[in-house]
């Protein structure tokens, strides 16, 4: 039914990640949320339209997740 | 319990081969009911989340001002509509900024139905406000090793339908590398 662009591969692609960098599902639900803000704030990757790269993403994980969880 | 029906400390795996396999993740989420639907917007990859119950600062810096629901939902890539008496309002099909707009009529309201439909696990939620968002999976989310929706649940546990006829119930904060979650069809 979809007509535009199919996420689920983004989705995955994130999951990935989230998967090599050891976190849980809830850092992961965190982690989407803070790379979304990324876009919102002007910081883009250099993928198509402005996509993260599979490192850019996992760069953004490692530093999210480092943060998050010094205050946890 | 039945070979399709896997348990252990952290999780629960349940293989759908007909309605009734369906029962207890319906009690589970069923826990949704009355609660309020206090944001809704797009996460990475354009994916629906909604934020329910009650509200939780984050205490991480790198969250600075953000709050989630003691109940959060992520609609994880897969098609969706939200109608209103049986007229499309909005779908994933829509461009962004569209979406980003419209799903706003959903923020603020009471979440009034939830069902997860057999076979496919659609997922349809009903807001007090009458409208009404489907979740509806189809065979090409297979391909992916992605779940079809997901539910944070209060007790730091979480509800994944899919991907193929399979639902779980684990805790959330198990580190996915370390998870052990059956692929499809082997629950």
């Amino acid at each position: 039914m979809s007509k535009r662009k199919r996420h689920k591969p983004d989705v995955r692609q994130a999951d990935r990640v989230a998967q090599i960098l050891g976190m849980d599902t809830a850092e992961r639900k965190a982690f989407g949320r803070h790379i979304e803000d990324q876009k919102v704030h002007g910081n883009f990757g250099s993928g198509d339209e402005g996509d993260f790269t599979f490192d850019e993403l996992l760069a953004l994980g490692e530093e999210f997740l480092d943060e998050y969880r010094r205050d946890s | 319990m039945s070979i399709d029906e896997t348990r252990n400390e952290t999780a629960l795996v349940k293989a759908v081969h007909q309605a009734s396999d369906l029962a207890k993740l319906q009690g589970i989420i069923s826990g949704i009911g009355g609660e309020r639907c206090w944001d809704a917007y797009l996460s990475y990859a354009e994916e629906l989340s909604l934020e329910i119950g009650e509200r939780i600062p984050y205490p991480q810096k790198v969250m600075h001002g953000k709050e989630h629901g003691s109940w959060m939902f992520g609609s994880r890539g897969t098609a969706w509509e939200l109608t209103s008496a049986n007229s499309l309002w909005v779908s994933s099909d829509d461009e962004e900024d569209v979406i980003r707009q419209k799903i706003q009529v959903i923020k603020d309201t009471t979440i009034t139905g939830i069902d997860v439909r057999y076979p496919d696990l659609d997922l349809i939620l009903t807001f007090s406000n009458g409208y009404q968002l489907a979740i509806l999976p189809t065979e090409d989310d297979d391909d992916y090793d992605v779940a079809y929706w997901e539910l944070f649940t209060p007790d730091k546990m979480i509800v994944e339908a899919g991907p193929g006829a399979t639902w779980s119930y684990s805790r959330a904060d198990i580190p996915l590398n370390l998870k052990n979650k059956p692929s499809k069809g082997s629950a």
